[in-house]
């Protein structure tokens, strides 16, 4: 399976900002198995592409094809979404959650709860299945969160800034289990992060974007295999790419962005 | 994996602990100072029928109230009066409830008729509907329809407030993971939109409930042919203050017990966040 963006824009349009072109002009394809990271800076529409991606958002030009088929709206067992707020239902328990999208679907209830006990398991999670999400740390109730995402066995898991909201250790520890996880089962990963680290440690590929509107400016291999083991981030190929990363994302910015002047005239 | 889980465990339990002593001791506490206020209000009520010389009329003696309600609770006119009282404000309470309910959740699907139904409820809401009494019992008679009736107006409109108030602010966060897993429109009004508006919609069914209560009982004890507030307006009527503060007492148990039935109902167990 492959899912590619052609040609695709995203313009919003509000009565007191008039238009707002958040993305323009972006090709991309992703296929299964592959790890992609997409940064930039903040605003630059990371997540709106991966929501456009996914079938959350629709383009206002261009058009997002699966497989040849224009994709139309959500379908968790192609592309399986993870948000940076865990978005965890607080009434259901972690089981619920975890099979959440297989009640949707339908699927009957013990064979759902097998599936997300499964998938509970493989986060390390089943001893928890009874609980209710406020029981629950950050870090455990992303996990649910993920599992939740592989119960719908799907193709690629779409990732927005999964790891943001964790502190430093906790999202170090977590993004390493879980990217041999995903390694380990095949999936192939979108995930949108402002980490330079974590862009890197966990690409095939990682696509840089420009501030808005948001576009592709570079895409950079990273051909180490994975999954890659923590003292990559020692590696000398790691440091070669940071370095380009970070004179990317810091080149100076376009006009309309406000200027380092009157910021300084506002101070007293 | 579950080493990193852990360490944050253990800490929570011991903060749970002393959390729980704690909540122990403040509930004991608590009922410690109701119980002090129960006794000073028993207090102030022996003064006054002893060396306060109050008169019996105003402020009967506590023992013939007690005697009266020992009376009262073993006589089966009082618990059919319990009955109708009850009936007609469960009656009241689901009409309302559902019709409420529904007119909330169709108004808060568009801003449009949010905009229109918001005044009207909040109207409806403020206005002492009571004052149509007199018109309902000339509809309806003095039986229980009238009672029923009114109430059933007069809570309706602080559920349709509140329902209304409540399906607004679903939380977008809820509404995304049921569109990003395949939700159906059904499936997301059920199990995502009801579920998550059911701490706010219990507010307001407590409301209305407390509503229904006043209407039905007021409504009686102004013209009724049975039912609680009939039999106090009886009491009253034949100078039997003692046998009226009986029924008083009766009635703010039976209230107290269906609020504690309500609140039981009406709060749900898992809704607190630590997002």
């Amino acid at each position: 399976m492959s899912i590619s963006a052609r040609d695709v824009g995203v313009t919003y349009s509000s009565r007191s900002r008039g238009e707002l072109v958040a993305l323009q002009d972006i090709n991309l394809t992703v296929e299964s198995g592959e790890f992609v990271t997409l940064i930039g800076p903040s605003g630059c529409g990371k997540s709106t592409l991966l929501h456009a991606l996914g079938g959350l958002t629709s383009p206002t030009a261009g058009e997002v094809l699966v497989d040849e088929h224009r994709l139309t709206g959500p379908d968790p067992r192609q592309a399986a979404f993870i948000f940076q707020d865990y978005s965890l239902l607080p009434w259901k328990s972690i089981l619920d959650n975890a099979a959440i999208g297989l009640r949707f679907a339908n699927v009957p209830k013990a064979e759902r709860q097998a599936k997300a006990m499964d998938m509970l398991e493989l986060v390390g999670l089943a001893g928890f299945a009874k609980s209710y999400p406020h029981e629950l740390s950050g870090g455990m109730q992303q996990r649910v969160a993920v599992a939740r995402a592989m119960a719908m066995e799907p193709e690629v898991l779409l990732m927005d800034e999964p790891f943001g909201a964790l502190d430093e250790q906790t999202r170090q520890k977590l993004g390493y289990q879980m990217s041999r996880i995903l390694t380990a089962n095949g999936k192939g990963v979108v995930m949108v992060t402002h980490s330079l680290d974590e862009a890197i440690f966990w690409a095939d590929r990682i696509v840089v974007m420009s501030p808005r509107p948001g576009r592709i400016i570079r895409e950079i291999v990273v051909d180490t295999p994975r999954p890659r083991e923590l003292d990559f981030i020692a590696d000398d190929g790691f440091g070669e790419i940071r370095q380009e990363l970070f004179r990317l994302i810091s080149e100076p910015v376009t006009e309309d962005t406000p200027t380092v002047t009157t910021l300084s005239g506002a101070r007293p | 994996m579950t080493v990193a889980a852990s360490d944050t465990s253990t800490r929570a339990v011991a903060t749970r602990v002393s959390a729980k002593t704690r909540r122990v001791r403040r509930t004991i506490l608590v009922w410690a100072l109701r119980v002090a206020a129960l006794v000073v209000i028993v207090g102030l009520w022996l003064y006054g029928n002893g060396p306060g010389h109050v008169s019996s009329l105003l402020l009967p003696s506590l023992g013939n109230v007690l005697v009266f309600f020992g009376q009262l609770v073993v006589s089966p006119a009082f618990w059919s009066a319990a009955w109708t009282t009850l009936y007609s404000m469960a009656i009241s309470f689901v009409v309302a409830a559902v019709v409420g309910t529904l007119i909330g959740f169709w108004a808060a699907r568009g801003p449009l008729r949010a905009k229109v139904i918001e005044p009207l409820a909040v109207w409806g809401y403020m206005a002492p509907l009571f004052l149509f009494y007199p018109l309902f019992l000339l509809w309806f008679g003095v039986g229980v329809e009238s009672k029923i009736t009114l109430a059933a107006l007069s809570t309706v409109f602080p559920i349709i407030y509140g329902s209304l108030r409540a399906f607004r602010s679903v939380d977008p966060v809820y509404l995304r993971v049921a569109r990003a897993y395949g939700a159906s429109p059904r499936q997301t009004d059920w199990m995502i939109k009801l579920r998550a508006t059911l701490p706010l919609l219990g507010s307001a069914f407590r409301i209305g409930a407390a509503y229904s209560i006043t209407t039905v009982l007021a409504g009686e004890v102004l013209s009724s042919t049975g039912g609680l507030g009939y039999i106090l307006a009886k009491a009253s009527q034949l100078f039997n203050a003692a046998g009226a503060f009986a029924i008083l007492i009766a009635i703010v148990l039976f209230v107290a017990v269906l609020q504690l039935g309500l609140n039981r109902l009406f709060t749900p167990r898992h809704d607190s966040r630590t997002q």
